[in-house]
């Protein structure tokens, strides 16, 4: 008799249609994917992450795997969507936006600093802000593998590095988050 | 000077670094190792990490309402299938929304298909009636358009046209600026025209098995070939590549108008020499 862990059934139900299923695998992975796109671009996090989950909602009748492939698949799409956000950004850019386009976006507060803005918890939002203060290869794999629960493998598959850069760009980061936790002590003494 | 008289290197000098940690540490810290079970520099680290993967804010949930809507939307993500269930509708003669967008695309190319058949064949009745199409082709239109009434000029009709403009010094120098695909069509002409005409055909038809069959494909590989040159040519503007293409489609057309052609090329360019010189002509037209 094959034991079906709750993930493995929330997707059952959710791929046959079960809306309340996927509503769960909705509240269990959005916190995550929302954290990983707020280091890696503040400004786009919120827009990519929905774009993320219509992909999710096309798709998932196709997906196949249990919860880790299930989250390497979704951190993989959110990856894409948000380098196409940044390349449609960089494009912007290239592009004089009208000075009365910009004066409304400052009004609404666009841009701004990412922990002043995020509306998670403190310590959460203050972590984020530590974890986005590092090179952004660091940070991204240091993510993928402790907010996204990614093995080295699969994150050496999503960002088209080998094993043993993924480790070390790991062991950096986590060094680099010690150094700047250390100064951050020093400097609030 | 050490023990009995054995002297040691000094040992380098290496202050114990804290910072430093194994791979399996650093495994277990992304694993969410507890900060109290942490090594002492990576205390604060682990309680970061713990705060980056702290319980869900509500705040950071608003969205499930639009994902849910999208998972409607999207036919509840089912894969498109015959057999697959449809939610909305239980009963098994609802389609698939899924299957119903397949479908709907499945009409769509098919749209796009019949537009295509019917630009072609106006394209090519265009060119049949401007006596544009090459010899065999003009005469193959011109005999499956009279079946339905509509007049054509043969291959015959389009050569004495096309004399009178090589005899026509102005007339040449006009027709060498439209696209490849005129530039070839001229030039395979003006290779007719320069031999006699009856042989040519005689020739045509003594290797109608070969020289028939790639005639037509190797007219349509050409002119794309020719098209992507053109675009280049537009591209860069140049006249003197516009007369290499010439020269190109000349040898190719050398090449495919017969069997005896290939090979030797020496024979070739002797006995389509005046092909050469329409050639250089269509190039300085450019």
């Amino acid at each position: 008799m094959v034991v079906l862990s709750p993930f493995s059934e929330l997707l059952a139900a959710a791929q046959t249609g079960d809306e309340a299923a996927f509503a769960a695998i909705f509240r269990a992975t959005q916190p995550r994917l929302l954290r990983y796109l707020r280091v890696m671009s503040a400004e786009a996090a919120d827009d990519v992450a929905g774009e993320t989950w219509v992909d999710v909602a096309k798709g998932l009748g196709r997906f196949r795997g249990d919860e880790g492939a299930f989250r390497g698949w979704v951190f993989t799409m959110a990856r894409h969507r948000l380098f196409d956000w940044q390349r449609a950004a960089a494009r912007r850019l290239a592009d004089p936006v009208p000075t009365e386009e910009m004066a409304q976006l400052r009004a609404r507060g666009d841009g701004d600093d990412p922990a002043a803005t995020t509306e998670t918890s403190q310590g959460t939002a203050e972590a984020i802000r530590l974890v986005a203060l590092l090179p952004p290869d660091q940070a991204e794999v240091v993510l993928l593998r402790a907010v996204a629960g990614l093995d080295v493998s699969q994150v050496a598959d999503i960002t088209g590095k080998t094993a043993g850069a993924v480790r070390v760009l790991a062991h950096r980061g986590l060094r680099r988050l010690a150094e700047i936790l250390a100064v951050v002590e020093r400097t609030e003494v | 000077m050490g023990w009995f008289g054995a002297s040691f290197p000094e040992m380098p000098d290496t202050p114990f670094d804290p910072l430093d940690v194994d791979p399996s540490t650093t495994d277990r810290l992304l694993a969410g190792l507890d900060p109290d079970d942490a090594p002492s520099a990576y205390a604060g680290v682990a309680q970061l990490l713990a705060a980056v993967t702290a319980p869900a804010d509500p705040a950071e949930l608003r969205g499930e309402a639009a994902a849910v809507v999208a998972f409607t939307a999207a036919g509840y993500g089912i894969e498109a299938s015959p057999t697959a269930p449809n939610p909305s509708c239980p009963n098994p003669s609802c389609p698939n929304p899924s299957w119903r967008i397949r479908m709907l695309s499945n009409a769509r190319s098919a749209k796009l298909a019949a537009a295509g058949v019917v630009a072609g064949l106006t394209l090519t009745s265009g060119l049949a009636a401007a006596g544009a199409l090459p010899g065999p082709a003009q005469s193959a239109a011109s005999r499956t358009l009279s079946h339905i009434g509509i007049s054509v000029p043969g291959p015959d009709d389009h050569a004495n046209a096309r004399a009178q403009e090589v005899n026509d010094p102005d007339g040449t120098t006009s027709t060498t600026s439209s696209t490849s695909t005129t530039s070839t069509t001229s030039t395979s002409t003006s290779t007719r025209l320069t031999t006699e005409k009856p042989e040519v055909e005689q020739e045509h038809d003594q290797n109608q098995g070969p020289g028939s069959v790639n005639q037509g494909p190797g007219n349509a590989v050409e002119d794309q070939h020719e098209n992507e040159h053109a675009a280049e040519h537009e591209n860069e503007g140049a006249g003197e590549h516009a007369s290499t293409t010439s020269t190109t489609e000349v040898e190719h057309q050398n090449g495919d108008s017969g069997g005896d052609h290939h090979g030797d090329s020496g024979e070739s360019g002797g006995s389509n020499s005046s092909a050469g010189s329409v050639s250089g002509k269509s190039g300085g037209g450019d």
